[in-house]
């Protein structure tokens, strides 16, 4: 074999690593969560709210329903957040101040979860329980939290969608009379849209995923919440509070929690990544 | 002529882009040190023509050659071409200057070093002959370590052309090399090619017909992927055997 | 006819929401930099640098946390770099646009989505568990080199395609092999930008908490081994912060954990947009 042909197939290998390690990731997290998924029976493992790993109860339709409502909570806050900087950055600014702001921004990707979830606890939470009551750790300040969290991914991703607009679509809109304002709301949001729903997209993924933040500030507690100030225990955190010490049938159980999340995920990852390339 | 008096000769050379022919039944004979002229309006087939006698146009995705281009007596469309080996015997300039973006003397010395030739002194005199071969050497005999990117648009396209000559090629292929240059760097290089003639055979691609008339010796127009006329260069500017090539040389179109 | 206000003050009162919104963004920035600096580099003293921990970190510094983090932070680097930059140097210079270029590209999307709880719970079983290497410094350090490998696969790929096209055409008609090309001329010029990708996976393997809790333990002993179980000093920080051990050193490692990510994805930042302006 010639060395130009070896090179290739050797380099090929490599090119295979990141699918591998995600088919290998899938086997092991399935290996271990399914026969917990199958002895209690999908239906209970998901619906039911009841999560009693001592007495061998295994539900968590209580943190689905926590992340849902976490993510959401997240979505109202960083969407329009980072939308609107996205906005300003790619349309509403100087070429100069475009490069400093928006490296500035992606500093925000930079700073790890648990930094965010320390300040929360030491500074969101005390405002939460002194001037809206509850416990203050709460489905509401892990929102914030994780709205906070998904600016980077949702502004560079729009960011990217309204700069791919070509730029004949604004001069067509101004020629024709319309404001700035105009042009970007009726033509270039619209011509953006799939990207920016993109951006959403990832940002819920990166939300629903997230886990040490939200422990820190979400208060754990293992019910159906009532009220935003109630405390909630999401997917993720219900894995990261109890691996440690699980053995068994409740690791079992954890892995299968993971494997919910792990669809999940994988569904919002698909999504945008058909999104993207429909566009 | 003696039929073995050749430098290439092309038989029946077909080439196709996926569905497209960009060269069609081409039948050609280029003689030794001769600058031999290509001519024809964009998309005729001259490039390719270049690409295919280098087997540059192995890089081009869905590409496809019938026929056979003898190099002396070797057929380079054989599938036992050596293109690598091949591609030293044959050099090509581009018609965009693109200098690597190392010294000038890396730049220069880069095929050399991959052909073996270790010995420093030898390397040294490879890049003076070369940089003077191209007419270059005296305006960066003193810089030569200088990165290759910072010469102005004429002297980086004499550079891609000393680098072409540092290979030792036998035959040099240049598409369209004065395109982006102004008059003076224009004259400079044709003058250069007019030296080189005396060791390379030389193939010039050009959509200036001013220039094929004065820098060749003999000339072949390509229209569509064909060879509508083949003749020495005087000959073929004064008394064109085809209408095509009259109305192209006298500007009705091209 | 409903009442319509004119365009302009339409546009005036959009351009100052958003503007607003964008300042908000900016100041929340501000306001975690400033507060966790003011905090906590006070004190980061050279001691506080160079103790070990002592009383679970009620006292003494942080440094054999610096070594864990370092140890993982490397191994995940050395192991993810070359996969990473072969898959780039694959899918940029062999291979056309096909069925295995996606499958490959796919695959790395979908990993860079995987959340790091995922990745924590796989590296547990897997090489804490499966493959019998424990809580340790190994265990990290694979893991979360499948966390970084997108990363620099992302990055390598987007400077590689950088380099002009025209280089590749001149070093073949100069008689260059393809790989002759790649590593003489393709990767030296790709060079800061692969550059920028290693540096941001060093950035994000220093801020990463939930894969190491569970592959490399949290033992506060300085490392002697692979095999030994290493606390990184963001799981360090994680701990002090949740115990309620100890503020100030929460604080000061906090403040040295962030000023180095900020400061690493700077640089990368900086040397990947110079990069791009010397070839565009």
């Amino acid at each position: 074999m010639d060395r130009g042909k070896f090179v290739e197939r050797v380099l090929f290998l490599l090119a295979l690593s990141s699918i591998s390690s995600l088919v290998i990731i899938t086997i092991f997290i399935f290996e271990e969560g399914l026969p917990l998924i199958f002895h209690t029976g999908l239906k209970d493992f998901i619906f039911s709210s009841h999560w009693a790993p001592t007495k061998g109860h295994f539900g968590i339709a209580a943190m689905i329903i926590s992340s849902i409502l976490v993510t959401l909570g997240a979505m109202v806050l960083g969407v329009p957040l980072g939308l609107a900087c996205a906005i300003v950055l790619a349309e509403f600014c100087s070429e100069r101040l475009r490069g400093l702001l928006k490296p500035t921004l992606e500093l925000l990707a930079g700073i790890p979860s648990v930094v965010y979830g320390f300040l929360g606890v030491i500074w969101l939470v005390p405002l939460i329980r002194n001037y809206l009551g509850g416990p203050g750790l709460s489905l509401l300040a892990a929102a914030v939290i994780l709205g906070i969290m998904i600016l980077p991914t949702v502004i560079s991703i729009s960011i990217d969608a309204l700069t791919a607009v070509p730029d004949v679509y604004r001069d067509g809109s101004i020629a024709l009379g319309a404001t700035q304002w105009q042009t970007v709301h009726r033509v270039v949001l619209p011509a953006a849209s799939s990207g920016i729903i993109t951006a959403v997209i990832l940002g819920m993924g990166r939300a629903v995923g997230e886990t040490m933040a939200v422990i820190m500030v979400a208060g754990n507690a293992l019910k159906i919440p009532t009220s935003i100030l109630d405390p909630v225990r999401t997917l993720t955190s219900n894995i990261a509070l109890e691996l440690g010490y699980a053995a068994g049938r409740h690791r079992e159980a954890l892995f299968a929690t993971g494997i919910v999340l792990f669809v999940i995920i994988m569904i919002l990852n698909l999504s945008a990544t058909l999104l993207a390339r429909r566009k | 002529m003696n039929m073995e008096d050749y430098k290439i000769r092309l038989e029946e050379v077909s080439f196709f882009y996926g569905n497209f022919q960009a060269l069609n039944n081409i039948n050609l004979e280029i003689r030794p040190r001769e600058i031999f002229g290509l001519m024809g309006p964009a998309k005729s087939g001259k490039s390719t023509l270049l690409s295919v006698l280098n087997r540059m146009c192995d890089l081009i995705p869905g590409a496809r050659f019938t026929g056979r281009i003898w190099l002396d007596d070797e057929d380079i469309l054989s599938p036992d071409c050596d293109v690598v080996n091949l591609r030293r015997r044959v050099g090509l300039v581009l018609s965009k200057p693109v200098p690597l973006p190392r010294s000038i003397r890396e730049n220069l010395l880069l095929a050399p070093r991959l052909a073996g030739k270790k010995d420093h002194q030898e390397l040294e005199e490879m890049v003076e002959k070369s940089l003077k071969a191209a007419q270059l050497w005296d305006e960066v005999k003193d810089r030569l370590n200088d990165s290759a990117l910072r010469l102005s648009g004429g002297q980086q396209q004499r550079l891609c052309l000393a680098r072409t000559l540092a290979m030792e090629p036998e035959v040099v292929l240049l598409d369209e090399p004065t395109s982006g240059l102004d008059p003076i760097s224009t004259a400079k290089i044709e003058e250069t090619l007019f030296q080189l003639k005396k060791n390379y055979t030389i193939i010039l691609v050009s959509n200036n017909t001013k220039q094929i008339a004065r820098a060749t010796d003999r000339v072949a127009f390509l229209l569509m992927s064909q060879i509508i006329e083949i003749g020495d260069t005087p000959k073929v500017f004064t008394v064109p055997q085809d209408k095509r090539t009259d109305d192209y040389i006298s500007g009705r179109f091209g | 006819m409903s009442r319509r206000l004119h365009p302009r003050v339409t546009q005036a009162i959009a351009k100052t929401l958003l503007w607003a919104f964008t300042g908000l963004t900016l100041l929340i920035l501000l306001f975690i930099i400033v507060n966790i600096s003011i905090k906590g580099l006070p004190q980061v003293t050279s001691s506080f640098l160079l103790q070990d921990p002592q009383d679970m970190g009620r006292h003494g510094g942080i440094f054999s946390t610096i070594v864990s983090t370092a140890y993982i932070t490397l191994l995940a680097i050395i192991l993810a770099s070359p996969l990473g930059v072969g898959t780039a140097i694959y899918l940029t210079e062999y291979t056309r646009e096909g069925w295995a270029t996606r499958i490959i590209r796919f695959g790395a999307e979908c990993l860079a989505g995987v959340p790091s709880i995922i990745l924590g719970l796989f590296g547990f079983v897997l090489f804490v568990l499966k493959l019998g290497f424990g809580w340790s410094i190994l265990s990290g350090g694979l893991t979360l080199a499948i966390m970084v490998l997108p990363i620099i696969i992302r990055t390598s790929e987007e400077a590689i395609k950088a380099v002009p096209q025209e280089y590749r055409q001149v070093c073949c008609s100069l008689g260059m092999s393809q790989w002759q090309t790649i590593t003489r001329i393709v990767l030296p010029s790709a060079l800061p930008g692969i550059t920028t990708g290693i540096m941001l996976s060093v950035g994000r393997s220093l801020g990463e908490t939930a894969v190491l809790l569970f592959t490399a333990g949290s033992a506060l002993r300085m490392p002697t081994s692979l095999f030994d179980s290493g606390r990184t000093m963001a799981v360090h920080f994680y701990i002090l912060a949740r115990e309620g051990i100890s503020m100030p050193n929460a604080y000061g490692t906090a403040a040295i954990l962030m000023v180095s990510i900020l400061l690493i994805n700077l640089a990368a930042y900086t040397l990947m947009q110079r990069m791009m302006r010397r070839f565009s």
